[in-house]
Parts: C-alpha cells; sequence; structure tokens
C-alpha cells in the first residue's frame, strides 16, 4: 500500500505501458546472456529507472528486488571519510555518485574494483557478472568519468555497468562509445493518459471525464511520475468528480508570481522585493536554473512577440554563466533586471539599441 | 582461495566465453602489423623491434586511433607472453595515480631491474631487450604535479626502462614530459581502413553487414575504430537476440550511437526555416513565431535526443546547405559555436536548443 | 611582535641590573605602596644608573639640534624612555613605547579602568592586598575574583591597546604571559601551555604573579572549529573552573582542573568578530578610543625634538589626521621621514604615507567608501584635490584587494546598491551595476573551479564600477550584509529536511520491495515530491469522530494512513510556545512547500483534530502491522522472515523518530510495562489533561491526556495479540504473554 506513482510502477518488461519495441529488445538483449554495458538517457519521468529495473529483473529474476541498504565508508586521498549509501542485491547494487559530490572518483575507483573483483558467489546466478547501476551519471565529474573509461573494458566479464542520465551531452564520448545507448522518449499524451486509466482501473474508480486525464498529461509536460503524483494528488483531494484544477507544485506557483511582479513594475523596489522572493525560493532548494527557467517561460507568455526571443537569449546567457558562477543570485537578479529594462523599453518605446 | 586469489590478479584475462568477448578486445591487433592505418608510427615502430632500441614515447591522438592497441602490440612483440607481466606496467584513469602513486608504485617498479629472459614456452623468440615499459595510459588524466613527479624517475631509469605514455589531448602533458618524449600521433581512421577492418570482423563473426550499415557506422564513429566496432557488435547483438534475427540496418545503428535520426533533424530544420530539397517535408507547416518554435524545441527536448548531438548534426544540415547564403551560415554557426560552449559548461539543454533555434530562424528568415 | 620588541628592551635592564629590579618589586609587595610612586622611584634609579655622560651627550645633541630645553625639564622622565642605550638600530615604536603608566597617552578613564579591573584581582593574586578594597566585596566570589574574568580590549590598531596592557600589568606587579597571532592558536594550546601557565601562578624564575594576555584575538579566529575551539576553551578555563571547585573544596583534594586565579586580557581590533561571540558575555568589555589629536601631537613633537628631527606643527597634525590616530604608524612614518630628511613638512608627510592604513580596511569601511565619496575632510587630509578624488579606480581598487574579503564586499555591494534612492527610471544603473556583478561572479567562479589564481587580480575592478554608479553624498550606511546569510542558513535547514525525507523513503523502499527510492533523487524530489506529497496528505477530511465517519471518508481516511505509514511519515504531537498543543509533521515538509510563510491555497488547513485522528490511526496500524509480522513469523518460522525483521527494526529504528515509531527500539519488557501503565497513567511526559478535553475527540481520549503514540496503543489494546510480539534486543524476553497477566 503506498503511492500509485511507487505501487503500479511496472516490475517487469512485459508491465511496461509504452516503448515496446524497447521493451522487446531489453528483453532481447537480457536473454541473450551478452549483455553489455548501458547508458540510458532520455528526459525526467519519462521512465528510465523503471526501464533500468525491469531489465535487472529479466536478467536475473526475482533476486534484485530483495534490497539492502549499505553504509559505506570510503576515504578521499585527503583522508576525508565519506559515508555513501549503497543500494544493492544479491546482483546488483545502485549508487547515485551525486551523493558524494566531488569525489565521486574515489567511490567509483574503489567500488568498482572491488566488484570487479569478486565472482558472483550465486551458484543458481544466472548470469556471472553483477551489474552496477550509476543513477544520475550525468552529475559525475570529468575525472570519474576518466576513471570509468578503462574499468568498464578491463573488469567485463564480472561486471556489467548502467548508466541512467538525463542528457548524453555531459558524459565523455569514451563512456559513450563503450555503452549500448538506450533512448527512452518521453511519454506522448495518449501513453500517459492509457497509464493513467490503468491505474484508476486497478484502483476501482472510474473518470468520467477523459478532459481530466488529458490536462493532467498536457500539464506534466512527458513526466510520468510528475502525471501520476498529480493525480493522486487530486484523488485525494477532490474525489475526481466533476471539473478540476491542476494544482501546480507551490514553487512552479510561486515562480509566476515572481513572473507576474517583473511585468507590473519595473523599479529599483521592485527589483528589490522580486530579489527576496527569489531568495525565498534558492532557500527552498530549488534549483536555481529552475527557477530561471520557469520565471521566463511565464514571462515569455506575457509579453509582446517582439520581446520574446530576447528574453529567452537572456534567460540563456545568464544560465550559463550561473552553472560558472557561485552566487546564483546576482545572475538571476541581473537577468529580472535585464527584462525589466527591456519591458519598459519596449512599453515606453524608448530606443533600445543603446542597450546591447 | 587460490581460485579467488588468482581471479583477483587477473581478472580481465581469464575464463571470458570468447563469444561475449567485447570485439573490441578480440579483435585488438596481436602484432603492431595489424594496426590499421598507422602507417608511419608502424614504420618507425617496426625498426625498434629489430634494434630492440626504444625511446621515450608519447602517443597522442582522437579516440580510437589504436594508441594502446599499438603500444600493448609492442610489448608483446617485444617480451612475449611470458615475460609480458613482469617487464610491463600498465596504468590507466582508474587507477589512483596521484603524486603518492607516481612517487612510489611507479619509481619502485622503474628501479627494478629487469629479471634475465625466460625461455619462452611457445617456442617464439621474443627480442626481449633488457628493460621494462611502464603504460601510462589516458595520461591526460593525471595532475600536473604528478606528471612533475615523473620527469626526474623518466631520466633516473632512462637505461631500464622505459615509459609510454598515451593521451588525447597532448596540450594537458606539460611539456618538460613531452620534450623528453618521441611523439607519435595517431591520426583519425581513413574510411577505407575502417570499412575494411570492419568487413574483417564481420566476416570473422559471420554476420551479414550490407555496405549502407558499414557507411553509416563510419559516419557516426568520425574516425574513432572503437567506436564503429562497439556499435557493429551491439547492432549485431540487438538483431540476433530477436528470433528470428533480423538484418542490421543503418537507423539501428544511428538509434545506437545516439545519433538524432536525419528525418527529426531535418523537420527541426525545416520548421526553422531552412528549406530542404532533398527530403520531403510538406508535413511540416513553417513556424510562425516564437511559441511555435518554443514548441517545436519542447517536442525534440521530450524525445530525448542529447542537444549537443543535435546542434551538431543542424550545423552539418547548415553548413552544407545548398542554398543559404554565406551570412546566414555564419550567423547559425555563430549560434551553434556558442551554445556548443554553453553546453560544455553545464547549461539548460532546453535553453541552449531553444536559443539556438531562434538564432537560425532569425537568420535564415531575415 | 610588539612585546617581543618589548621584551627584548626588558632583558637588558634585566641583565644590567637583575638583582635591583627584583628587589624593587618586593619592595613594591612589601610595603604595599601604590605602585605608581614605586615605579617612579624605580624609574628615578634606573634613570640615575644610567651614566651620566651619556645622558650629558644626549642632552648636548639634543641642543645642538636647537630644540628648545624646556621641554626636556618639564618631562625629564620621558627622555629616560628614549632608552639610550638602546642601539640606533630599534624602532622608534619600541624605543618610546611608554613603559609607565603616566606615560600612556589616551583616555585616562579607560587606563584607570583597566588598572582597576586588574587591581580587583589583587586580593585574589597577592592575598592581603584585597583588604583595602573591602567595598567591592561583594561583586566577589570565594576568591575575590572579578565577576568577569576576562577582560577584553577593544579598538582600532595602533592606539597602544597591547603597550596598555603590558604597562598595567607591570605596574600591578605581573610577568606578563603572552599569546599572539604567532603563536598557534587552537583548543591545544589553551591545555598545553595556557592553563599550565596559569596554574603555576609565576614563571619559571620568576617570584611575579603571571598575568595572560592574548593579543589579537580576533585576528587569526575565522569562526572555524579550532579557533572556535579556542575561545571556547579559553572560556571554559574562566567559567567551568568555579563549579568544580565548590564540588572538590569539600574534599581538599587538589584537583587537575584549578580555579583560575590569575587575571587574563584579552585583545582584538573588531569587537563584533563573529569568533568573538561566545567571549563577550563573559569578559569586562573596555574599547580604546582613539586618543585627542592634540595630545599625540605634542607627543610626536616630544619624540622629534629627542631624535633631533624638525618638525612643524602642521605637518604633525596632518600625520596625525591620516594616520587616524594610529600612534604607531605615526612613529614609523616620522622614522621613515628621519631616515631621510632633517625636517618634517607636510609634503614629506604626504609623500612618506602613501599606501598607509591600507592593509586595515574592514568590510564595512570598504563598502562604505564604494558607495559614498570620501568626506571633505578626509580627501582634505590625504590632500587630495578633486582631480584626484575623480580617479577612484586605483583607490577603491586598492581598497577592495586590500579587505581581504571579496566575495563578502560583493554579496555587500549586491545587497547595498537596491537600496540606494538614486533615480533610476529606466533602470540603466541597475543594468549596469547587475551586468558587473555577475560578471565578478563568473570571474571567481572560473577562478574558483579552475583554480586559476591569476584571476584573483582582477576581481576588485569589477566592484569599483559601482562607486560612479552609485556613488552620492548621503547614501545610507552600509549594514553588514545579512540577507545572503540568512538565505544560505535556509537553505541548510531545508536541504537537512530534504535529506531525512529522502533517508526516511531510503529506508521505507528496503521495507517495501526497494521502489521509492527512485522518487528520492535530489530534483524529483524537490520539485516533484515534495509539493505533491503534501497535497496527497492532506484531503479534505472533515474533523469527526472516528465512529461517525462517513465510508467514503473512511476510505479516504485509510488510503491517507496507509501512505503515510508507507513513507515513513509521521504527526507529532508538540507544544508550541503558547501552550497549544498540535500535530507537526515529521519531517516537515509541509513547512518548505510554504512561501513567504504562506500555504497553497489549494492545501486544507490541516486542523490539530483531523491530525490527531490521522495520527492515532498510523500508530494504531503500526501496531497492527507489527503484529502481523510477528504472527507470520511465527506461524511460518520461515527463515527468512526471521531474519528480516531485526533488519527492519534496525534500520527504521533510528529513521522513524522518536515517538512516532512506538515500541520499535526498546526491549519488550519494558514495552509490557508501559503498554499497561499507561492504561492508568502516563510515566513520562506530563500534559495537562485540559488540553484535550476538546469536545470533537472527548469520546475518544477525553481522561487520557498523553501523546498520540500513547493514545494510538490505547486505541487497539482490544486484539491481544498486540502485546505478543517479539522485540527488542534481548532474544531472552521474547516470549509469549497472555494480556491477562498484566491485568
Amino acid at each position: 500500500m503506498s503511492l500509485w506513482v511507487d505501487c503500479y510502477r511496472p516490475k517487469s518488461l512485459d508491465e511496461l505501458h509504452y516503448h515496446e519495441g524497447l521493451s522487446a529488445r531489453l528483453r532481447a538483449l537480457a536473454g541473450s546472456g551478452d549483455f553489455p554495458h548501458m547508458l540510458f538517457y532520455g528526459p525526467s519521468g519519462a521512465g528510465k529507472k523503471t526501464r533500468v529495473a525491469c531489465t535487472l529483473r529479466e536478467l536475473f529474476g526475482k533476486g534484485v528486488e530483495k534490497l539492502k541498504i549499505d553504509q559505506r565508508v570510503f576515504m578521499t586521498p585527503s583522508r576525508r571519510k565519506l559515508d555513501v549509501n549503497i543500494v544493492q542485491s544479491n546482483f546488483h547494487l545502485e549508487i547515485t555518485p551525486s551523493e558524494v559530490g566531488n569525489y565521486d572518483r574515489v567511490v567509483i575507483q574503489e567500488l568498482l574494483k572491488e566488484i570487479a573483483q569478486t565472482q558472483q558467489v550465486d551458484i543458481n546466478a544466472r548470469h556471472r557478472f553483477k551489474v552496477v547501476v550509476i543513477n544520475e551519471a550525468d552529475t559525475l565529474t570529468r575525472d570519474a568519468q576518466a576513471a570509468l573509461r578503462r574499468t568498464m573494458e578491463k573488469y567485463m566479464s564480472n561486471m556489467r555497468i548502467i548508466l541512467c542520465a538525463n542528457s548524453t551531452s555531459k558524459l565523455i564520448a569514451p563512456i559513450k562509445s563503450r555503452c549500448l545507448l538506450v533512448r527512452v522518449a518521453a511519454p506522448t499524451e495518449q501513453e500517459m493518459m492509457k497509464v493513467m486509466k490503468h491505474v484508476a482501473d486497478r484502483q476501482n474508480f472510474r473518470i468520467d471525464d477523459d478532459n481530466v486525464i488529458q490536462e493532467i498529461a498536457q500539464d506534466a509536460d512527458g513526466n510520468l511520475r510528475k502525471a501520476l503524483l498529480v493525480f493522486e494528488a487530486l484523488k485525494m483531494q477532490t474525489g475526481l468528480n466533476g471539473p478540476i484544477t491542476i494544482a501546480k507544485p507551490d514553487w512552479e506557483t510561486y515562480c509566476h508570481k515572481v513572473g507576474d511582479m517583473i511585468i507590473q513594475e519595473q523599479s529599483p523596489q521592485r527589483v528589490m522585493e522580486v530579489r527576496t522572493k527569489l531568495y525565498e525560493l534558492l532557500s527552498h532548494c530549488i534549483p536555481p536554473s529552475v527557477v530561471l527557467k520557469t520565471i521566463a517561460s511565464h514571462v515569455v507568455d506575457k509579453v509582446d512577440e517582439s520581446l520574446k526571443a530576447d528574453i529567452m537569449h537572456w534567460a540563456a546567457v545568464y544560465e550559463v554563466r550561473m552553472r560558472v558562477g557561485n552566487k546564483k543570485i546576482f545572475h538571476l537578479e541581473a537577468w529580472v533586471v535585464k527584462v525589466m529594462s527591456l519591458y519598459k523599453h519596449f512599453v515606453y518605446g524608448i530606443d533600445m539599441s543603446s542597450f546591447d | 582461495m587460490a581460485f579467488f586469489q588468482q581471479s583477483s590478479r587477473e581478472p580481465a584475462r581469464h575464463a571470458v566465453d570468447p563469444s561475449l568477448q567485447p570485439w573490441v578486445e578480440k579483435y585488438r591487433p596481436k602484432t603492431i602489423e595489424d594496426v590499421s592505418a598507422q602507417e608511419h608510427t608502424v614504420a618507425v615502430l617496426r625498426r625498434t623491434l629489430t634494434s630492440t632500441n626504444l625511446p621515450h614515447m608519447l602517443f597522442y591522438g582522437p579516440p580510437g586511433t589504436g594508441k594502446t592497441s599499438t603500444i600493448l602490440a609492442l610489448a608483446r612483440q617485444l617480451f612475449g607472453p611470458d615475460n609480458f607481466r613482469s617487464r610491463v606496467l600498465e596504468l590507466n584513469a582508474s587507477d589512483e595515480r596521484g603524486i603518492a602513486i607516481v612517487r612510489e608504485k611507479i619509481k619502485g617498479f622503474a628501479r627494478q631491474t629487469p629479471r634475465a629472459q625466460v625461455v619462452s614456452s611457445d617456442g617464439n623468440t621474443y627480442p626481449c631487450p633488457p628493460y621494462k615499459i611502464i603504460i601510462l595510459d589516458e595520461a591526460d588524466s593525471m595532475t600536473q604535479d604528478a606528471q612533475a613527479a615523473l620527469r626526474r624517475i623518466m631520466e633516473n631509469y632512462a637505461r631500464i626502462t622505459r615509459f609510454c605514455l598515451v593521451c588525447n589531448y597532448v596540450t594537458r602533458i606539460i611539456d618538460p614530459l613531452a620534450s623528453r618524449c618521441s611523439k607519435f600521433r595517431f591520426k583519425p581512421l581513413d574510411d577505407t581502413s575502417t570499412s575494411t577492418r570492419l568487413a574483417s570482423i564481420a566476416k570473422a563473426e559471420h554476420i551479414d553487414v550490407p555496405e549502407s550499415v558499414i557507411s553509416t557506422l563510419i559516419n557516426t564513429s568520425q574516425g574513432d575504430l572503437r567506436r564503429s566496432i562497439t556499435y557493429l557488435q551491439s547492432a549485431s547483438r540487438l538483431a540476433n537476440s530477436t528470433s528470428p534475427p533480423t538484418p542490421i540496418t543503418p537507423a539501428d545503428i544511428q538509434e545506437i550511437a545516439g545519433v538524432v535520426p536525419d528525418e527529426a533533424v531535418s523537420r527541426f530544420a525545416a520548421a526553422l526555416g531552412i528549406e530542404s530539397n532533398d527530403m520531403d517535408v510538406d508535413g511540416v507547416s513553417k513556424v510562425k513565431g516564437f511559441d511555435d518554435i518554443r514548441r517545436k524545441v519542447k517536442g525534440i527536448v521530450r524525445e530525448g535526443y542529447s542537444a549537443s548531438q543535435l546542434l551538431t548534426q543542424l550545423h552539418d544540415v547548415i553548413v552544407e546547405h545548398p542554398t543559404l547564403t554565406a551570412r546566414q551560415k555564419a550567423q547559425s554557426a555563430l549560434a551553434l559555436a556558442e551554445a556548443d560552449k554553453a553546453l560544455c559548461d553545464g547549461a539548460d539543454e532546453e535553453l541552449q536548443i531553444l536559443e539556438v533555434a531562434l538564432n537560425v530562424h532569425k537568420a535564415v528568415t531575415s | 611582535m610588539s612585546v617581543s620588541a618589548d621584551r627584548s628592551v626588558l632583558p637588558i635592564r634585566a641583565t644590567t641590573f637583575d638583582g635591583k629590579t627584583v628587589t624593587i618589586r618586593k619592595k613594591l609587595k612589601r610595603y604595599n605602596i601604590p605602585s605608581r610612586l614605586n615605579t617612579r622611584e624605580q624609574r628615578v634609579t634606573n634613570l640615575l644608573a644610567v651614566p651620566i655622560h651619556r645622558l650629558m651627550e644626549e642632552l648636548s645633541i639634543s641642543k645642538a639640534t636647537g630644540l628648545s630645553k624646556q621641554y626636556v625639564r618639564h618631562a625629564p622622565s620621558r627622555e629616560a624612555y628614549s632608552d639610550p642605550e638602546a642601539p640606533m638600530g630599534t624602532l622608534w615604536v619600541d624605543r618610546y613605547r611608554p613603559t609607565c603608566y603616566l606615560d600612556l597617552l589616551g583616555d585616562d578613564r579607560v587606563h584607570r579602568e583597566v588598572m582597576s579591573w586588574v587591581k580587583e584581582w589583587d586580593y585574589c593574586v597577592f592575598g592581603k592586598k584585597g583588604k583595602k578594597r573591602a567595598r567591592d566585596e561583594e561583586n566577589l566570589d570565594e576568591y575575590r575574583r572579578p565577576r568577569e574574568r576576562l577582560l577584553l580590549i577593544s579598538g582600532p590598531p595602533g592606539l597602544g591597546k597591547t603597550t596598555l596592557a603590558h604597562v598595567i600589568a607591570k605596574q600591578a606587579g605581573y610577568e606578563v604571559f603572552e599569546v599572539n597571532a604567532s603563536d598557534a592558536r587552537s583548543a591545544q594550546i589553551v591545555d598545553d601551555r595556557i592553563r599550565p601557565a596559569l596554574e603555576s601562578g609565576s614563571k619559571v624564575g620568576s617570584s611575579k604573579p603571571t598575568l595572560l594576555v592574548v593579543d589579537e584575538i580576533d585576528g587569526a579566529t575565522g569562526g572555524s572549529d579550532t579557533s572556535a575551539g579556542f575561545i571556547f576553551k579559553l572560556v571554559q578555563l574562566t567559567q567551568d573552573k568555579p563549579k568544580k571547585r565548590s564540588q572538590s573544596a569539600k574534599d581538599n583534594i587538589p584537583q587537575p582542573n584549578r580555579p583560575l586565579l590569575r587575571p587574563i586580557i584579552c585583545i582584538c581590533n573588531d569587537l563584533y568578530a563573529s569568533s568573538l561571540s561566545k567571549l563577550r558575555p563573559h569578559a569586562r568589555i573596555i574599547r580604546f578610543n582613539r586618543p585627542n589629536d592634540f595630545r599625540l601631537v605634542n607627543r610626536l613633537r616630544e619624540i622629534c625634538e629627542i631624535e633631533g628631527l624638525k618638525a612643524q606643527s602642521r605637518a604633525l597634525t596632518t600625520l596625525v589626521g591620516l594616520a587616524q590616530g594610529d600612534l604607531r604608524g605615526c612613529l614609523n612614518t616620522l622614522q621613515l621621514i628621519k631616515a631621510k630628511n632633517v625636517e618634517v613638512t607636510e609634503t614629506i608627510v604626504r609623500h612618506a604615507t602613501v599606501g598607509m592604513k591600507e592593509a586595515e580596511m574592514s568590510q564595512t569601511t570598504v563598502l562604505n567608501d564604494l558607495f559614498s565619496p570620501m568626506s571633505t575632510k578626509r580627501a582634505k587630509d590625504l590632500g587630495l584635490g578633486e582631480e584626484d578624488l575623480a580617479r577612484y579606480v586605483n583607490r577603491l581598487s586598492r581598497e577592495v584587494e586590500a579587505s581581504g574579503a571579496t566575495d563578502k564586499i560583493a554579496v555587500g555591494c549586491f545587497e547595498h546598491y537596491t537600496t540606494l534612492r538614486k533615480h533610476d527610471a529606466n533602470l540603466n544603473r541597475f543594468l549596469k551595476a547587475s551586468e558587473w556583478l555577475s560578471t565578478y561572479d563568473l570571474f571567481s567562479g572560473e577562478m574558483r573551479s579552475e583554480r586559476e589564481w591569476a584571476l584573483l587580480q582582477y576581481l576588485p575592478f569589477m566592484l569599483v564600477p559601482l562607486y560612479p554608479l552609485f556613488q552620492e553624498r548621503g547614501n545610507p550606511k552600509v549594514e553588514r550584509p545579512k540577507a545572503d546569510w540568512e538565505s544560505y542558513t535556509q537553505t541548510r535547514v531545508n536541504e537537512e529536511v530534504y535529506k531525512t525525507l529522502a533517508k526516511c523513503m531510503r529506508t521505507a523502499s528496503t521495507r517495501h520491495g526497494g521502489a521509492y527510492r527512485h522518487l528520492a533523487s535530489d530534483e524529483t524530489l524537490q520539485l516533484e515530491f515534495a509539493p505533491m506529497i503534501n497535497r496527497i496528505i492532506s484531503p479534505p477530511l472533515r474533523p469527526v469522530n472516528k465512529q461517525v465517519i462517513k465510508p467514503d471518508e473512511r476510505a479516504l481516511m485509510s488510503r491517507l494512513v496507509d501512505i503515510m505509514v508507507a513513507m515513513e511519515l509521521r504527526f507529532i504531537q508538540e507544544k508550541s510556545e503558547d501552550g497549544q498543543l498540535m500535530y507537526r509533521l515529521d519531517p516537515p515538509i509541509d513547512t518548505f512547500v510554504t512561501y513567504d510563510g504562506k500555504r497553497a491555497a489549494d492545501i486544507a488547513i490541516s486542523r490539530y483534530a483531523i491530525r490527531h485522528l490521522v495520527a492515532s490511526e498510523i500508530d494504531a496500524q503500526l501496531i497492527h502491522k507489527q503484529a502481523d509480522a510477528v504472527e507470520k513469523a511465527k506461524g511460518k518460522t520461515h527463515a527468512f522472515f526471521g531474519r528480516r525483521e531485526p533488519i527492519e527494526k534496525g534500520t527504521n529504528g533510528p529513521a522513524a523518530s522518536g515517538e512516532g515509531q512506538l515500541l520499535s527500539a526498546e526491549p519488550a519488557a519494558r514495552a509490557v510495562k508501559r503498554a499497561r501503565q499507561d492504561v492508568t497513567v502516563d510515566i513520562e511526559e506530563k500534559v495537562p489533561t485540559d488540553f484535550f478535553g476538546r469536545p470533537i475527540i472527548v469520546r475518544k481520549d477525553g481522561q487520557k491526556g498523553k501523546p498520540a503514540s500513547r493514545v494510538g496503543k490505547a486505541h487497539v489494546r482490544t486484539p491481544g495479540v498486540a502485546y505478543r510480539f517479539n522485540e527488542g534486543n534481548s532474544a531472552a524476553v521474547r516470549k509469549l504473554v497472555k494480556v491477562s497477566a498484566f491485568l
């Protein structure tokens, strides 16, 4: 008994609702006995981890679902201790390197070597290798990625690596070329609706109005996990009878508010007010680029066509700066001021040429 | 117990079912004569084989051009299988290579006097010159400090130890180190040698690979032989695992290589106002304004294609386009370049694709 | 270092007149003569002991240089401290360092205050002396020590704080034990060096008691662990002792930790340095002010005369003005001038003081300088014309650089520029300012991530452009930037919450087939899961009695409880400040989906009654589950379950917080006992029952005032099996017990 997003998560490849072609391939690969390193990539909420889990199950059977969490301590060269949570079964283990920040290289090196050098003990195991699942592989540092590349070749007999990433852009080429790339595209709206209907079915309630789930699907923007969470929240709150308003996450609502504030008034005062709001958002651990993107896309919806491209352009510019810099708030505010100025000049028809 | 010990000492080499072995390993050149398309380097090294006088070496070049294969093959030819273990130390980025390791492990190994030649078990005679080889693979990921520490070691033990540094970016090797080595540049493989190689592997593996697939492989791997071999293996795996086995198609290769399908790219390009003449894109209506572009970009992002890959391919489409003016191309290329830099810095993909799309659209329509 | 220099002067005396000095000190004690007079005598003896011909020589030199004799006559003692034996190489700063109380310049009141504080120790240190200070005794503890056992002198550099401490210590008959920036200042030092020094009471080979001077206490302490440790230890040294002492006093056993019996003087520049926050409440604080300019000029003039340097008073006034009262700086400058010239004129002074004071820029000063033009007076002092003032880049960039905290200044700039009232209708200034700041951050980010420290030199120039943009006379004073810090701490707090939540879900996932962990990755958790789970767990329930609940609400309720149990979310009862009982969600994920302190409109307010209802349901469910697990284990004796059970307990024990987890971590015996007792009375928490007398829930637990968990337990008492589960660490007590056994 748990959240729908969890309890109706497919456990095996046969249960997957979409990307049948992909499922067939995975099944074939898992069955062939010749399993390569893999790299699953695709947008968030498309079902990468679900597919990884299903593939593992296909490979090893039910045993992969018996999990335990290990706390391991690693020592960095500078003698700092790192505590890492490792989820593992007899056949595989999962790590999320972003937990250890800049020291991921140490963890990767140690852990992989250790696994590579031990044999599968379980005689009944279907495969002699263990699988290491590395989540959020795009957050791996360059060093860690470099450490992976030779390991992947050298220890092929004892270990397979499955990487899971939102995008392959941040992975170095040698890694990409050593993996079988598996792209998991986001589900279409129809597919998402199908899944929601399936959930409703299993929960023994009927959806009278397809518009409801369609709206949810549209809102989720290809993120099935989000769609299901919203779906359940709405069910809890309203029972899903009659028209609904989709609850946006609070941070999103708040970002929209900030966007409105920028458009309503452009003054030093307002800059200050916006700043407090931005601080509030950041202190709620909302990633700054998400903040920027959300506000930008909201602002863009409300301004004149001729401004849109510019606003987006500056959003892109400051987003990059934010990645390089330390003080995210500086860049957020710089963008806010920029947009305000652009807007003001547009509204009052002042010549813009001097502002480039 | 003994089993375990052995396995931990020599994990990669024992008991790999040859059918499961990566083809990259399986078809690694056994002798330097087998190395594809690096005639110059091979010619020089062949001479060292006969004279058994080897300088320190620095191999550099793009990935998948055979650097590691060459040095391994050379070492094997020099020492034979029996001495290989005692005479060659191979360290790569997956090993800890901080300054401490350089000082202890490398120095320790460099210092040892090579043992007398063991009579070869396989009956062949090997030159087995009186020195050891230390191979530092992926040397460009070594820290500056560690590299600096190598300098004296290289000189002090030059009599009994040769170093071979292997790297992608020669600029990342500190000058004092580079100047101590004779440099060998490995150039990207030309298409013919890649295709012969691939064809020979295909033949050895008894798989049927049409010409179109080979050319797709060459295109997607861009001179990286390892990549094309890996792709070929993956593709054949996929093809064989279905029943009945299906032939490999170029589309398979593209999917495996993470390449955005040509069709998707040209649709995207067309949407941005780049006329395409060789493909039928009637289905795509040209975009009207910002919102349309944004929707289009969202769609691409939802498909999960990698942004850098998409931009590279878009770049090809634009630059090779027959009718766009030079100015339009230049402007687009500028936008693409900036976006690529931004992506390297870790920028958000959606924003960058959108940025490029807007700029290209502006450039092309104006 | 001033002290070491000082000591280098002292030993000279000591070697020359060793025996004599000691006897004089003893006299000090014996005769109990006010030390002031005494030292004067001592000084006189010293003076006489100086070979007279040398004195005469000096006099003649000074005459030759054309100084008026009257100063020499007026202040004969002054001449003495131009220690004639000191080689010409000594710094003037050392040569003219005051050696007795009367020589001190500056505010007499401050000096007296310090002196009287030191004197308060007299009873404790010297014994009988304190008697005549009987009127102070109500302030004193058993050792008649001052209430604050630390003295903290603060003030800008160069005014003579260290000198003051030394002079007064000497005057009062102490030997100074100094710890300054040159010593490592870790907590260990307190134990290794300071404590022994203080406890032994006096230095080896010296009969005088020790007085500890901790110089530059704010200096190297950046609030890091070790330095905070130093201050903490220091405070502990002064505070902890009396308590321990009072215990051991009865036994008369010499304790290793003896009470602090020696005074400690701490010296700092920045009284409000964050590292000192722990020290301040325990110390008597004395602020050192800038001495009167006039007196400084006089002193300088005397020195000039002694040194044979012709000085215009205007030049000296300028010097003092430039140095902002920093006497040490003045003396150094003068000595420098002396090396080249024989005359001190204004131009020379100006020339010599270029760059003076630059190393001592506090953050706030720099910020103020960035946002408002230089005051006319200061400009005049520095002799800057309009033109020079207009050339601000060099000056300001150097200031920023000298402050050494470019990052903090950037944050300060960022925080401050929006508060300025300058008219900026089209946001041009803001545009430029934010652009500069963003560039600044770009550089500093690059510098840090790539370790390109060469970029450091460019950083100050990114902040200077704010000056032409915003400088204006009468701009509000810059405050210490705090918003950024506040946001940072808030972020930390929230991050902690996320981490707990993630941990909860990870542990939950081990129990439920390992599925939640895919939700526990950072971004998903923050962006999708946290806002939604809040909605999911706050359905529109009506606060009604459990018995009269409608079936559909019943379903909703059980679903809610299921989810919360599975996700390891709990309601924990707490008392708010005003005594109201309330249920807090734990981990408190509901706090961070609210912004600006307001909750989202579409989330129903979770009322006390509802939460109470849910909390009790959760507990009931938990007990059921545990009972089930035990039943299963009993029934099947399946090895897997047997093994699994303890693991579960082990993992969820620490994760689930306190009460919510019920009995899980407790030994069975205790659990059983508690279960029996809570029918009648609650053992641990005594919550007034009247808070529970709410009409809505009265039937449920009106008479039992106890926290939710207990209440829950009481509910499920009906299935007797609830008490039969095997629990806890010891297998010995795991056995079946019939409920009747307790009744």
